[in-house]
């Protein structure tokens, strides 16, 4: 018989070693998947109007018509602003954790280096000046005014950010940092101007737009946001090596083989374009690309090979659960979602700043 | 089959840091730089790597270092920075496993748990980088860099280490460690090039010696040929004499003690 109690060297060794969080952190990603589908059913199920969502699938499956109203609520309604959400979740989520990755400081944000300011003007002249511009571009955009010139402005300021802070093809990450305080700033302070000038009917809009919202979601917003937001994902999964490095420093991570320089433009690119498009699509919302890659580092560790893809499926199914508070708590009114992530995120980050001061503060 | 610097000079705003300095280092040696603090060593190494932009031509293995791809160079030549901070809270051995990766032998399981122990950090694989103390950090980066370059040749090719004080945070016992590894690599062929601050490490271990004072050159060549009274004294500014036992000086401890 064999003796099952005498470990083989080989496992004494193993034995000896510390558990891999690479393999904790892909447990992780199995829970998430889990958690994500529940938050996708239970937000398609649940909202203001009673309609039962098991007996809309039993009709569906047993080929019997839907209501009018179930088809409306379930596949005009829920189902767009799901898909939204979970995009705009991921991309909030995987955009601050690539920018922390990048500026090799847990606090930075694309909120910080002037993107979501920049976006924020672009919405603030579209709805103050918006009636300024030709009749024949205002017809061509329509309602799409305002989260265009969100999208330009969130762009536009990247692009002058990153002209200020790359000098001879490098970037100075302390250069950019300040640029984006100054150029937030700035975008403030013109906003405020525009807001003095703004009437009663569009300070309400541009209220409700300042505190992010889903309620505009359509298929059609997510049929232009989806491709932008998953090729951005994919993008900075394949830049997770070159972040790791980078926490080592610049010049360490170029000996260790990482064109650094290509890699920041990739990764400035990246967070660009998911955080306009997101930011276009809904409106400010906060703390989802602080606190998400917070949690996950703090559970797994701060390896970007599973941090990226371990944050898109948490701030999707973090905004998600956001999203049913907005959508039920008041029901049949909404309270915008970016008050309720506030609510949730900072007391949470919060409590990490305080727990965890020493790594913050180095 | 060197990593030669020729005539390299180096300006920071409007101070010039290297004045036409020349450096050749050749493997199966251990090449190091001394010199008074601001004398330009480090700033010597950091051009060599290609960290700085300097005037001046370099080779490596006889081949102009702009010709190298990132990732040809990262198999080839491994940097130790004089200190690293870490942005995120990795282990020990997530860090030493980054190196591993930039490497040839990447994803070698046991390779990062070798390195380790090469650098007597058996057992700190879990720990958090950020909680060690400066000495155990240094050891730790040593480690990543000897998994990034652990082989002292490659393809025919010798391989480089690039050591930015790699003992000046280290007790003596540790000092001695990380300088017998850099030998024991030239001894297998690669080359080392070390900056410098203890004088009796350098008499100890180094084969080369390439004394900088002020930007410039102050000498070059065998150790017992470049650390001379004369040169020791005019560079450091201080009365220095090699090999002597002043009377009446109590208690002092020399490494080479240790290894004799």
């Amino acid at each position: 018989m064999v003796a099952l109690s005498e470990p083989s060297p080989h496992n004494l060794t193993d034995q000896a070693r510390p558990l891999d969080r690479r393999i904790l952190a892909r447990r992780l990603s199995v829970l998430l998947v889990g958690l994500l589908a529940i938050a996708v059913v239970v937000n398609l199920a649940l909202g203001a109007s009673d309609i039962s969502l098991w007996g809309a699938l039993g009709k569906f499956l047993s080929g019997e018509e839907l209501t009018t109203l179930e088809r409306v609520v379930l596949w005009d309604i829920r189902l767009p602003r799901i898909i939204l959400c979970v995009l705009v979740g991921a991309a909030l989520a995987v955009s601050g954790a690539v920018m922390q990755g990048l500026f090799r400081n847990p606090l930075a944000d694309p909120g910080l280096v002037g993107v979501g300011a920049g976006a924020g003007l672009g919405a603030i002249i579209s709805i103050v000046l918006g009636g300024l511009l030709p009749v024949g571009l205002q017809s061509l955009f329509g309602s799409y005014v305002t989260p265009v010139a969100a999208f330009v402005g969130g762009w536009g300021s990247t692009l002058v950010l990153y002209r200020v802070s790359t000098r001879g093809g490098r970037t100075s990450v302390a250069t950019m940092l300040l640029a984006g305080i100054a150029l937030g700033a700035l975008a403030g302070a013109v906003s405020g101007i525009l807001v003095y000038m703004a009437d009663d009917q569009q300070l309400r809009d541009l209220t409700f737009w300042s505190m992010g919202s889903l309620a505009g979601a359509t298929w059609e917003k997510s049929m232009i946001a989806g491709p932008v937001i998953l090729l951005a994902i994919a993008g900075s999964t394949w830049l997770a090596h070159g972040l790791n490095c980078l926490a080592l420093g610049e010049a360490a991570a170029a000996h260790m083989g990482i064109p650094v320089q290509r890699m920041k433009n990739a990764a400035i690119f990246s967070v660009a374009a998911a955080t306009g498009v997101a930011v276009a699509a809904t409106g400010g919302i906060g703390f989802v690309g602080i606190v998400v890659p917070h949690v996950l580092r703090l559970a797994t560790g701060p390896d970007h090979g599973t941090l990226l893809p371990n944050a898109a499926l948490l701030g999707g199914a973090l905004l998600l659960g956001a999203d049913l508070i907005s959508r039920t708590i008041i029901a049949p009114a909404e309270l915008p979602i970016g008050i309720v992530t506030a609510v949730l995120g900072a007391p949470v980050f919060l409590w990490i700043l305080l727990k965890r001061r020493g790594l913050v503060d180095q | 089959m060197t990593m030669h610097a020729d005539h390299i000079s180096l300006t920071i705003g409007k101070k010039q840091i290297l004045d036409d300095v020349c450096f050749t280092a050749r493997p199966g040696e251990v090449s190091a730089i001394v010199g008074p603090n601001g004398s330009g060593k480090s700033t010597l190494l950091k051009a060599m790597v290609g960290e700085l932009p300097c005037d001046g031509k370099l080779t490596l293995n006889g081949r102009s270092l702009q010709g190298y791809k990132p990732w040809e160079l990262s198999s080839l030549r491994g940097v130790l920075p004089q200190a690293t901070t870490l942005a995120f809270p990795f282990t020990v051995l997530e860090v030493v496993r980054l190196g591993l990766a930039a490497g040839i032998d990447a994803n070698h399981p046991d390779r990062p748990f070798e390195a380790l122990a090469r650098v007597d950090l058996d057992g700190y694989a879990g720990r958090l980088y950020q909680e060690l103390s400066g000495g155990e950090q240094q050891r730790v980066q040593l480690a990543r860099v000897l998994a990034q370059v652990g082989q002292p040749r490659r393809d025919g090719h010798p391989c480089w280490l690039f050591l930015d004080e790699p003992v000046s945070s280290l007790d003596i016992a540790h000092q001695l460690t990380v300088m017998d590894l850099a030998r024991e690599f030239a001894q297998g062929g690669g080359g080392v090039i070390a900056v410098m601050h203890d004088l009796n490490l350098t008499a100890m271990y180094a084969d080369h010696v390439h004394v900088m004072a002020a930007g410039h050159t102050a000498g070059a060549g065998p150790a017992a040929e470049v650390l001379t009274d004369a040169r020791l004294s005019d560079v450091y500014g201080c009365p220095l004499r090699t090999g002597i036992v002043p009377p009446d000086v109590g208690v002092f401890v020399l490494p080479q003690t240790a290894r004799a």
